[in-house]
């Protein structure tokens, strides 16, 4: 990995709106994953290994009558598209911890509930702590309320950080 | 010529002076040693002063042309652990000088100073990394897990070896491998695998030392004419229209 590349955790959300084509997502994912394969690229994108079976476990759940190709280019996906797979390593759990616990003392007892890190968002933002990602991105309103109480960390929506001047 | 060691602060205690003395000590030895194999020089205390954890020692070689060489085998090892790279001692000596780094590590407010004749060295404030490959079986993680990165630097010299650089943190792994395994090895040389097997880590970063029990290795790239874009959109249309893709993981995630 060249130093100097914005590291980018992508959550579960990002990739589920990709698959469903949603065009904001699409225009921001396509020309960053295309430079990355080029190489040329200034962002490399990570996700844990837990969004794959996040993925599988919606579709599976929700997604009705999807068709056995379809669910076979989401194999090909996980497989083929330039993001890193992390698996959650202790080490990437313990810096969750500590997510949870800087999130407690931001949420006094009985009081706003919303700023709250729960088990699955602390091995997200963890496992992104832990391979130096600057920034998560994702489309779960929730977890942008976390965006200021991570040192280091910045939690967004995906914008494309090289605008192209042609669509690719 | 004169050596020098001091812990310098006020208040010291005598486990970690006894201790780091002893450490010093044997790092001396080593050096003599390394010089003259066959005798041990005679390491004679000239000053200890009252009041301080200060002591002088003078060398006292079989040879009077051993003295230089000595001197200048002691500035290469002070150098290293002024520096905390050990890499240029040469390896006998290496073992004593990482101890007695470790063990003016465990006091990280007490200063330890090291003289040859009129020049200081101060003695490295190692990171905790640096701390844990001092003392490596003590700060280890294992692990069933993953290495992904390129195989590189075969070996079947000793033992089955290959050396996969990891593609987070872009450090050199170790991997030992089964004999079975060596036509897989070899086919998959300098290219992007994943190696599934028991992995240590160091337990304070998390970056990967060495994979064993490897239970396979899989080519990780992509294959000519595969297309990932071909998965965009495929789910159009199949969530429930009432829902979010928000609301569905955030149901998963947290009931």
């Amino acid at each position: 990995m060249a130093d100097g590349q914005l590291r980018v955790y992508l959550d579960s959300c990002v990739v589920l709106r990709y698959l469903e084509g949603d065009p904001d997502i699409v225009s921001v994912l396509d020309p960053v994953m295309h430079q990355i394969k080029q190489g040329t690229g200034p962002v490399s994108l990570y996700t844990s290994q837990l969004s794959v079976t996040e993925v599988a476990y919606i579709v599976d759940k929700h997604a009705e009558g999807i068709r056995e190709d379809d669910l076979e280019d989401i194999r090909m996906f996980w497989r083929d598209a330039p993001i890193m797979k992390v698996e959650t390593t202790v080490h990437a759990a313990e810096l969750g911890r500590s997510v949870i616990r800087a999130c407690r003392h931001l949420t006094p007892p009985g009081q706003d509930l919303s700023i709250k890190a729960r088990s699955v968002d602390a091995v997200h933002i963890g496992t992104a702590q832990w391979v130096k990602a600057q920034e998560i991105w994702t489309t779960d309103g929730p977890l942008l309320k976390l965006n200021s109480v991570i040192d280091r960390l910045e939690i967004k929506r995906p914008y494309n950080p090289k605008p192209q001047l042609f669509e690719i | 010529m004169q050596y020098t060691f001091t812990l310098d602060t006020d208040r010291v205690e005598l486990g970690h002076f006894s201790s780091s003395l002893d450490k010093w000590f044997q790092v001396i030895r080593a050096v003599a040693k390394q010089v003259d194999s066959k005798h041990d020089a005679s390491i004679v205390v000239e000053s200890l002063y009252a009041g301080s954890t200060n002591v002088v020692v003078e060398i006292q070689p079989r040879l009077p042309e051993h003295e230089p060489l000595i001197a200048s085998q002691m500035r290469s090892v002070n150098y290293g652990l002024q520096s905390g790279n050990l890499a240029t001692v040469p390896s006998s000596i290496q073992r004593p000088a990482r101890e007695l780094l470790a063990e003016i590590n465990r006091y990280p407010d007490v200063p330890a100073v090291i003289a040859s004749g009129d020049e200081d060295f101060i003695i490295v404030r190692l990171t905790a990394e640096q701390q844990e490959q001092l003392s490596p079986q003590k700060l280890k993680d294992e692990a069933v897990g993953t290495i992904t990165g390129r195989l590189q630097t075969l070996s079947t010299r000793k033992s089955n070896l290959f050396v996969v650089y990891d593609h987070i943190f872009d450090k050199a792994v170790r991997c030992q491998f089964p004999t079975e395994m060596h036509e897989r090895v070899h086919e998959l040389f300098d290219k992007q695998v994943h190696v599934h097997g028991m992995v240590t880590r160091y337990r304070s970063t998390g970056i990967p030392i060495s994979i064993r029990d490897i239970t396979a290795i899989e080519f990780a790239g992509s294959l000519p004419g595969d297309d990932y874009t071909r998965a965009r959109g495929v789910l159009r249309g199949v969530f429930p229209s009432d829902r979010s893709i928000e609301e569905l993981v955030r149901e998963m995630r947290h009931g």
